[in-house]
């Protein structure tokens, strides 16, 4: 709250604590003029420049639709003003001041003369429905009006509110603050003010050290006061200037109703001018931002200071918590962590994709052999109607048949696979893992002793072996080769071996019978195809499984071996970066000095502004 | 409607939770699967969350149809409510450490304030009511998030294990309503979306969130029609939250809450018909504001003004003098016309609509979210071995055609949300293929369709998706979908070759 004190200043000698505050500020200039830092040091000295007679800016803040634009309307008691609409988002930033009469200019980023406009108009400019995403460009709209408080030097600005989904960040928000003197922070009466509220506030009065809070749309909800009660809890729980903020209930819209109203119902008008509370909030900006705008403006003066000394420190600070590392030992760091982070990422991914791809390759091949197996089946029935072959020929066709049936599969199988390595290899970047290339070793010679002859037993003791087709090109050297995984047990069961019982009953039926009947020996051929069809799609089930546990092995002592190789790349990397940090700690000492410096004009500036807003400040100091 | 939490992905998931209890020897795995299993045998768990003072409660106990939940402007619910069905009707505290502690209902139905242990120590609050929406819906209040007192909302975010250093393993919840106000804060955006991604980590999310716009007559006061507006404003709201809640719905909670709740007394109603005496530029003036209503030189005493306020609103007591001047007599009637108004019955049917239909891929959704964030926890129980064996079963099952259902609902939620461009047909197709039960139904075929004519169907229908998939005009979203459908197809049609499970 305000003393007597803190309005003294606004003519002839400063006060002690605004001359202190002065004489700070020069201290401050000069060590940031010997930190090196001449942009600060200028804009410091800019700001001490400034005309103490300027206008004095009140930022209206909040969040997207608490009804910014209408208090400000209902605060100069303009009904209309600043375009308010249920869908209506102010989205450009608009400036009042005072005026002999109403007048609205249009300012274009680039073009500061700016464009006059009539006043009824500013939603064309100002508002998302009128000038969706700014897409003409506007700056600033700015808006004269007569009005005696704002005579008194006050510009009142309305800007796009925070924390909507499409609206622009905390950050920029708070930039764009820029030469605020104060803040008139609105919230709502239907709920106690939010975490996002309270801490864009708090962020906000980091620089701007005055804040009059407005509990707005009290005509809505009854029972308001316990909202108002609860947010000035809040408020004084907080430390520094929003503890004393002054917390005003406020409608907008009884003072909007009493302003059409004024001259109809002269009676109701007063009453609800009353008790909209607007009367209370002009008072409050005269007495809290008016009347003590030489205190408000050095607070914020040193406020600024105070941010500034903190960026000032950050490099400091972090010369004394870690000296800093030479750039190209920090990135070959960051890349040896970077590689082992992506390392992990593909890790944590292939169970997944192996499945899927493996799931998709059995579909594949299982439609592929139902297909085939089909075609086979009607090349049969035509052979069967023409009787003109015997059926140990049809036996020993079918046979060979079957046997390039398995051939085909076992290739088109190669051939899948090859695939499912080569897009393992892509999705999981093991291409650019930079693995040597190994060459895939060359296998057995092809023996090929498929099914038993027609006519003979099928022979438990001695399977049949095939070989594996030539050395491989595999697409990438992590995986040992293809055919070692195809290859796994193929010998022993591919095609019919184990599972070779009712085929080859069907197929030595059919050999020996000679007058066998026609109608027989279709079923019988049927019964073989779709006993071989069975075999086969269980086969390949069988090998996939064997080819997904080896590829998975292979990933699993490939993951392990080169994440090894990363591990030992970060230790290298991080004794360099260790012996680089010795080597800088002497310029340790150096750096703390100046913290201290930094600090005690940050202590001396919390002292200074602790007793401008005390309310006991007295005008001697 | 039937309970549908039962349906064939929570019977696979249920299954898989067999497997892995079989297997899982850690004690703290096996409460997370036991809970998992718990959790699947009961309807649709909705939690009802935002901001604070958004009217969570008021919707709570207007579904209920009686103010069983502490509701105000302030901050009013600390603890998380879970409402069940049951009967006999009762109350269970459960702390936070200890066991569960039984009280009792206020004599008018209400929870009592104090329930014995300090809020801070209490984990949650079960209440069994024999209210028959919560056979199909157990319904979860919450304490409003983005609170300026930070503890308020940690236990709601932990309570659906929004945060990511949460202790649960599953999200107390399966579905969400988020309650609006006003246009979605950035807050608000990213509660929604943080609970939908609870569900998307396993591609598996039907519509699992829903806003409703809760105090649709406050919008706009001065508005002729203050529906209009707020239909208006629950569309601009749907368009800026597309792809995160299925629908953005208007209601005037408090209005609901009265009327359903039967709380507007005949003494009401007499004051109501006084009311409905004044002159209407009289009754106007007094409506400008909440302080002037109750402060008038009117009718009734200020405390029954003041209580037919908090019972109705501003809103609520212009409508309920108008009714009354159209001879609406008693409270029955003026009830009964007040519901219709609030839009209580509308957001009651879209929530059951919306959560009910797709029980059973949230609550297969959820499940299978939850443990894979049990058997994946980087510091959990169990020996690295054991999680990896674990592990195993949850990606087989995952792999299972079944499963590919719930994949195949996320993207006709993308297609809800305007991600995915499909044509209405197809979007019809694959709504079939997602949800029906029957092999048949889901292809589009008779009952008395073939094997044959089934497996040739799937098949059409894959090779059909596939040239979608490969067509180069696709978007991503649309291969994505395409791939999808073409492998549900193909598992189908494989099913039908090899006589498997589905095609019985």
């Amino acid at each position: 709250m305000t003393g007597p004190g803190a309005t003294a200043g606004g003519a002839g000698e400063p006060s002690p604590l605004v001359g202190a505050a002065r004489a700070l500020m020069s201290r401050a200039i000069a060590f940031a003029e010997r930190a090196g830092d001449h942009d600060l040091a200028h804009r410091l000295e800019e700001e001490r420049g400034r005309d103490e007679h300027s206008e004095t800016t009140l930022v209206v803040v909040g969040e997207t639709k608490r009804g910014k634009s209408s208090l400000i309307n209902a605060l100069l008691g303009r009904p209309g003003l600043v375009p308010v609409e249920a869908d209506v988002a102010t989205n450009v930033a608009v400036i009042v001041r005072h005026g002999p009469e109403v007048v609205a200019r249009v300012v274009h980023a680039g073009a500061p003369a700016g464009e006059r406009v009539e006043a009824e108009a500013i939603a064309d400019w100002a508002t998302e429905a009128g000038n969706p995403g700014n897409a003409r460009g506007v700056e600033l709209v700015e808006v004269w009006v007569p009005d005696p408080l704002l005579e008194r030097g006050l510009a009142v600005v309305d800007t796009p509110g925070v924390g909507g989904i499409g609206s622009r960040h905390l950050e920029t928000t708070l930039q764009s603050l820029g030469r605020a003197d104060a803040l008139l922070f609105v919230t709502e009466a239907g709920a106690p003010v939010s975490e996002p509220e309270l801490s864009f506030l708090t962020r906000a009065c980091e620089r701007i050290a005055t804040a009059v809070v407005v509990v707005a749309k009290v005509d809505a909800v009854p029972d308001w006061r316990a909202v108002w009660d609860a947010n000035r809890r809040l408020l004084e729980a907080r430390s520094g200037p929003l503890r004393t903020a002054a917390v005003l209930p406020v409608s907008s819209r009884l003072k909007t109703r009493a302003d059409v109203l004024r001259d109809a119902e002269p009676a109701l008008a007063r009453d609800l001018h009353r008790e909209s509370g607007v009367e209370a909030l002009r008072t409050a900006i005269a007495r809290e931002v008016l009347d003590r705008r030489d205190v408000i403006r050095v607070l914020n003066v040193l406020r600024l200071v105070q941010a500034s000394l903190e960026r000032l420190s950050i490099p400091e600070l972090v010369a004394v918590a870690e000296p800093a590392q030479s750039d190209a030992l920090r990135s070959e760091l960051e890349r040896a962590q970077a590689h082992w982070q992506s390392l992990g990422r593909a890790n944590a991914s292939w169970t997944v994709e192996l499945n899927d791809e493996i799931q998709d390759l059995r579909l594949t091949m299982s439609d592929e052999l139902t297909r085939a197996i089909a075609r086979l089946g009607s090349s049969y029935d035509q052979l069967l109607a023409d009787r003109s072959l015997e059926s140990a020929d049809v036996a020993r066709r079918l046979s060979d048949d079957l046997r390039d049936l398995s051939v085909q599969t076992r290739e088109s199988l190669h051939r899948g696979v090859e695939g499912v390595l080569a897009s393992l290899a892509e999705s999981l970047g093991l291409g650019a893992l930079g693995t040597p290339e190994m060459a895939a070793p060359a296998l057995g010679p092809d023996l090929v002793e498929l099914t038993p002859r027609a006519g003979s037993a099928p022979q438990q003791g001695s399977p049949p072996v095939i070989g594996m087709l030539g050395p491989l090109a595999v697409p990438i050297g992590l995986f040992s080769s293809v055919g070692a995984y195809v290859g796994l047990g193929f010998a022993a069961v591919f095609p019919f071996g184990a599972a070779a019982g009712g085929i080859l009953v069907g197929l030595t039926t059919l050999a020996r019978r000679r007058n066998i009947r026609h109608q027989e020996a279709r079923a019988m051929v049927q019964a073989t195809m779709a006993d071989a069809s069975t075999a086969l799609k269980n086969d390949v089930a069988r090998r996939l499984l064997q080819v997904q546990r080896a590829i998975r092995e292979d990933l699993r002592a490939a993951f392990e071996r080169l994440s090894e190789d990363a591990k030992a790349a970060i230790a290298r990397q991080q004794q360099l970066v260790a012996a680089d940090r010795a080597q800088r700690e002497r310029a340790r000492s150096a750096a703390e000095a100046r913290l201290a410096t930094i600090r005690g004009l940050s202590t001396e500036i919390d002292r200074l502004a602790a007793a401008l807003l005390a309310p006991e400040n007295p005008p001697t100091g | 409607m039937t309970r549908e939490g039962a349906g064939i992905l929570c019977a696979q998931v249920t299954a898989l939770c067999a497997e892995i209890l079989a297997d899982a020897r850690a004690p703290g795995v096996r409460q997370g699967v036991e809970d998992v299993v718990a959790n699947l045998a009961e309807p649709v768990r909705v939690a009802v969350a935002g901001r604070v003072s958004a009217g969570k409660s008021t919707l709570v106990n207007a579904i209920l149809g009686r103010r069983i939940a502490p509701t105000g402007s302030a901050e009013t619910t600390r603890v998380v409510t879970v409402f069940r069905y049951g009967y006999p009707e009762r109350v269970e505290v459960q702390p936070l450490t200890g066991p569960a502690r039984s009280v009792a209902l206020n004599r008018d139905g209400s929870l009592p304030e104090r329930l014995g242990i300090d809020p801070r120590d209490i984990d949650h609050v079960r209440i069994w009511l024999s209210d028959s929406i919560l056979q199909r819906l157990t319904l979860i209040d919450t304490p409003g998030l983005s609170s300026a007192n930070a503890q308020t909302s940690a236990r709601t975010a932990e309570f659906l294990a929004l945060e990511k250093i949460s202790q649960r393993a599953a999200s107390g919840a399966d579905a969400l309503v988020f309650v609006l106000n006003h246009a979605p804060r950035r807050d608000e955006l990213e509660t929604m979306s943080a609970f939908r991604s609870l569900s998307g980590g396993t591609r598996a999310s039907a519509a699992t969130a829903l806003a409703v716009l809760s105090k649709a007559d406050r919008l706009d006061p001065d508005a002729a029609d203050p529906w209009l507006a707020a239909k208006q404003a629950a569309r601009r709201h749907e368009d800026a939250l597309r792809g995160v809640v299925a629908g953005v719905v208007p209601v005037i909670g408090l209005l609901g809450e009265t009327a359903a709740s039967g709380d507007l007394t005949e003494q009401d109603a007499q004051l109501i018909d006084r009311l409905a005496a004044l002159a209407p530029s009289e009754l106007a003036a007094m409506l400008i504001s909440g302080d002037r209503f109750v402060r008038a030189a009117a009718p009734g005493d200020p405390a029954a003004r003041e209580r037919l306020l908090e019972r109705l609103d501003l809103f609520g007591v212009g409508r309920a003098v108008g009714l009354a001047r159209e001879g609406r007599r008693g409270a029955a009637a003026l009830s009964r016309e007040l519901l219709d108004m609030s839009g209580l019955m509308v957001v009651r049917g879209v929530i059951e609509d919306v959560f009910a239909r797709h029980a059973d891929a949230l609550k297969a959704g959820a499940a299978l979210a939850a443990l894979d964030r049990l058997l994946h926890a980087p510091d959990g129980e169990g020996s690295a071995a054991e999680m990896v064996a674990l592990r195993d079963h949850l990606e087989r099952t995952r792999l299972r055609p079944e499963m590919y259902r719930l994949g195949l609902l996320s993207v006709l939620e993308g297609v809800a949300g305007g991600e995915v461009a499909i044509a209405p047909g197809e979007v019809e197709e694959l709504r079939r293929m997602a949800s029906e039960t029957t092999v048949w139904r889901r292809l589009g075929l008779g009952e008395d369709s073939t094997r044959a004519e089934r497996a040739q169907a799937a098949m059409d229908a894959a090779r059909r998706w596939k040239l979608r998939e490969n067509d180069l005009r696709s978007s991503t979203a649309e291969e994505t979908a395409a791939s999808l459908a073409r492998r549900s197809y193909e598992h189908l049609w494989a099913d039908l070759e090899s006589g498997g499970v589905e095609a019985a």
